[in-house]
């Protein structure tokens, strides 16, 4: 277990200690247990309200996504079409948008000012869409990577055996996709209910969830200790939450023998099939590419015609709080911590991934890897924990001795890594876990040492689903925005941040400028998520 | 005449977008309490035919009639048949009674006559008090039985079996095979039955089709399909391993003039250590011991020719590869196959 000690000894340092700061600074704000502030905000009807809003918001959220998502989970995993493949890997784009760039994208279409002429910012509706558009891929995906699995003949025997279609479907089909929904349920409440950059661009002054609640306690009004309280009451629930995500994960693998994923699709067969797929392309395609369509649009849009003012406009302009910080800045701002924040969890990933897969060997069969399962919660646990505790938590534990980072240019890609470090874990243990032990006993008894079988058998085997892990970590750190919020030095602004900046003054430039520095960092992570996506097969991943 | 109880008539099924039929203008019928065994490689349309006899795939012409009733426009639930698939399809997610008890509720019979046919059936198949055991915990054997159990229990007109023994291993494969002839004679069941497996035709079959690209190329009762096949694309395929043209053997068959294409019974075949008396006229190229017999296979002195023969392994009988032999034909056992 030597292999994960520098991942536990991380994540202690810059989760578990920032955690147990806001606990400590919530519950003694003054050095000593002092409830009143717990007493003053739960008393609080306005914080009350906020608390509220999180939790049906949240359920509202998910269940639009559902009644969205599982008819596409549906296309996807019974009928061919062209260009599905593709579609597959774009579906994830959404995904790892970020906030800041769909909330401008969906300023530019139902803002203020927006092209469609309908506004809705400041209402739930622009939360539930752009929750929908971000958590769409996480049900479809989710969904039908189990569905795919499922042996359609099963359904035909129970059609020969007197059921109709529907109640094949309740009866089959629906049971034995019941974990995977509950799982993505679970994804996208929990996204939902952590929701930041969306709510605060988007929201307005009355929809606002506790993630904002916490910012502008902190930011706005310096109420550490509300904040502290509010963080507590997240946690709480988000752990709630973890467990019951926890529970429907492992009631999952029913099935006896999977079938090879693209075995069974066929062309839609009847003129209802057909009716189904070009709807459900329909709603993606208007729900996934009209906004960021119609941003990249309107970021070419001048006060005379068409061109590339909003870009150019950028040489001169300042993004910095006090000093002259060009957009340009913040771009190679970005760049450089997102490759930090890649290596680092990268590193410390694949090293904790080989720890627990290699435990599971030395015990035996790999499925022992999932009764290591108490390791594996606790390393999953950053990804139900929200960038702004990280964030929070980080700004009141890290900013004294011993561990001073608050100056620190690593700050930023200590933060970013526990953010992608649960990701690039889910990612690299399965496909290590699927490496054949006897593959690499072959190898040995064959005369190679240890490290030349892993350098060169399970490494090649590995290689890609290692980049697939490095390329996720990198688009998170580019495109985050919650935790950044509070950890970024006023003069060294990422790209988010610089939108934001952009966004929150007034003026038809500045509003250019946040589009166009939007278009650049969508094209950027775009291109990341693609590439990496082409890399796995289809099916493999769920999200 | 009284007409058959399933009747196809003309019956083509086309793969969306293929150009040619997966099954051509086909036409059978199956008797009450007859089973039919349709046999051929894989890829020749037999699963296809099982389909679109159970609803699950639409012709493109012709009819299916049930009873006298057309029924090629029924959805698969009303059809009144059970299929079993070739990799079972049990419903993982419900318990050995569900599973069986399935087409029960999908006909709403009410949960205590439900439970007494499950139990009958258990009985049947032999899984007595397995009802509440999971689809993983079983045997491959005990699974192919509740697959059956679950398409015997809507009491089916036709039973449709699309493989239903080829996963398992042999042993086990021939003990199943006896219990369904048995299961399906003593209740006069109506069976189709798929399989690549000329053998577990023979065990099973009242009838035999031999397919072949959507057709059927041969029918009869097995015994008389195998010794007198219509053409040598069945006789190779039901197993026969001489089929050559008379002229290469003509040396060797005693008093019989025919012409083209023969197919010889390896029984007809006798083989003797060449002696005086006999004198050799083939060498053996391979001889195998099967356990019951020795398989010989014997390449003729005068040209490429090999034939096969069955030989008694006991005393002087046994021959290697390289032993000269004696090699006869009895006439009775060469069968001009019409090209």
């Amino acid at each position: 277990m030597a292999l994960a000690a520098p991942t536990v000894v991380f994540l202690a340092l810059f989760f578990a200690w920032p955690v147990v700061a806001i606990i400590d600074r919530g519950l003694r704000p003054s050095g000593h247990l002092q409830l009143g502030v717990f007493a003053d905000v739960l008393a609080d009807p306005s914080l009350r309200r906020v608390a509220w809003f999180t939790l049906w918001e949240s359920l509202l959220s998910t269940v639009v996504c559902l009644v969205v998502g599982l008819p596409a989970a549906a296309v996807f995993a019974r009928f061919a079409f062209r260009g599905r493949r593709t579609l597959w890997s774009l579906l994830l784009v959404p995904f790892v948008m970020p906030t800041v760039v769909v909330g401008t994208a969906f300023l530019t279409l139902i803002g203020p000012s927006g092209v469609t002429g309908v506004h809705l910012t400041g209402t739930i509706w622009a939360i539930l869409i752009a929750h929908l558009f971000f958590n769409y891929a996480v049900v479809v995906r989710t969904v039908a990577a189990t569905w795919m699995t499922l042996d359609n003949r099963q359904v035909e025997a129970a059609r020969t055996l007197g059921a109709s279609p529907i109640s094949a479907f309740r009866s089959i089909t629906l049971p034995q996709l019941r974990s995977s929904i509950t799982a993505a349920a679970s994804i996208v409440f929990l996204f939902s209910f952590t929701s930041f950059g969306v709510v605060l661009l988007l929201g307005g002054v009355h929809q606002r969830t506790l993630e904002v609640e916490i910012y502008d306690q902190t930011a706005r009004f310096l109420h550490l200790d509300v904040a502290a309280v509010l963080a507590i009451i997240q946690l709480v629930g988000l752990v709630l939450l973890l467990v019951l995500f926890g529970r429907a994960q492992s009631k999952r693998d029913v099935s006896l023998e999977q079938r090879r994923s693209g075995e069974l699709l066929r062309s839609p067969a009847s003129e209802a099939q057909r009716w189904a797929l070009r709807s459900n392309l329909l709603i993606m395609g208007t729900l996934l590419a009209v906004p960021l369509l119609v941003l990249a649009v309107r970021s070419l849009q001048t006060a005379h015609g068409w061109g590339f003012d909003a870009y150019t406009g950028l040489a001169s302009a300042r993004v910095g709080t006090s000093s002259f910080i060009s957009p340009f800045d913040a771009i190679v701002n970005s760049m450089r911590f997102a490759l930090a924040t890649m290596v680092i969890s990268v590193v410390l990933g694949a090293s904790v991934a080989w720890a627990l897969v290699g435990r599971a060997r030395r015990l035996g069969r790999a499925r022992r890897l999932w009764g290591d399962s108490l390791a594996q919660a606790a390393l999953m646990v950053p990804l139900g924990a929200s960038a702004v505790t990280v964030g929070f938590g980080c700004l009141i534990a890290l900013n004294r001795p011993p561990v001073n980072l608050r100056s620190s240019l690593w700050m930023l890609p200590i933060a970013h890594a526990v953010i992608a470090l649960p990701f690039v874990i889910r990612l690299l243990v399965p496909s290590f876990a699927s490496i054949d032990q006897r593959l690499l006993d072959a190898g040995s008894s064959l005369g190679a040492s240890r490290l030349r079988v892993w350098w060169s058998i399970e490494l090649p085997l590995v290689w890609r689903q290692l980049i697939v892990a490095a390329g996720f970590a990198f688009a998170v750190s580019l495109g985050e925005f919650g935790a950044t919020s509070f950890l970024v030095r006023s003069d060294d602004p990422t790209l988010p941040i610089a939108i934001s900046r952009a966004l929150g003054r007034p003026g038809g430039d500045n509003f250019s400028q946040a589009m166009a520095l939007s278009v650049i960092l969508m094209a950027v992570i775009a291109v990341v998520v693609i590439l990496i996506d082409r890399l796995r097969p289809l099916g493999s991943s769920e999200f | 005449m009284h007409d058959a109880l399933l009747q196809v008539k003309e019956l083509t099924v086309r793969h969306r977008g293929a150009a040619k039929p997966a099954i051509d203008a086909m036409s059978f019928g199956v008797n009450a309490g007859e089973i039919i065994s349709i046999v051929g490689e894989s890829g020749c349309g037999k699963t296809t035919l099982l389909r679109a006899l159970a609803g699950l795939e639409s012709s493109e012409s012709g009819h299916v009639l049930l009873g006298g009733a057309d029924i090629t426009a029924v959805a698969p639930q009303s059809r009144g048949l059970a299929m079993m698939f070739q990799d079972l399809a049990l419903f993982p997610h419900r318990d050995v009674a569900d599973n069986i008890a399935f087409g029960l509720r999908m006909r709403h019979i009410d949960r205590a006559e439900r439970q007494h046919r499950v139990e009958g059936l258990l009985d049947l198949v032999r899984l007595e008090g397995f009802g509440k055991r999971s689809i993983s915990t079983l045997s491959g054997g005990q699974r192919q039985r509740v697959a059956l159990a679950r398409a015997l229990a809507t009491e089916p007109k036709v039973l449709l079996l699309d493989e239903p023994l080829s996963a398992l291993d042999r042993g086990l494969r021939d003990d199943l095979l006896r219990e369904l002839r048995d299961l399906f004679r003593s209740r006069s069941l109506s069976v189709i039955h798929v399989t690549h497996d000329q053998g577990e035709a023979f065990a099973l079959a009242d009838r035999m089709l031999v397919m072949r690209s959507g057709a059927i190329v041969g029918s009869g009762a097995p015994a008389d399909l195998w010794h007198a096949p219509p053409s040598a694309f069945v006789a190779k395929f039901l197993g026969h391993r001489n089929v050559c043209e008379f002229d290469a053997v003509r040396s060797v068959v005693t008093d019989s003039e025919m012409r083209g294409t023969v197919l010889v019974l390896e029984r007809a075949v006798s083989v003797v250590a060449a002696s005086e008396a006999s004198p050799a006229n083939a060498v053996v190229s391979s001889a195998v011991f099967t356990g019951t017999h020795l398989s010989l296979c014997c390449r003729l002195e005068n040209g490429d020719t090999e034939l096969f023969a069955t030989a008694d392994p006991t005393g002087a009988g046994w021959l290697r590869p390289g032993d000269r032999v004696c090699l006869a034909v009895d006439r009775s056992g060469v069968r001009a196959l019409p090209s």
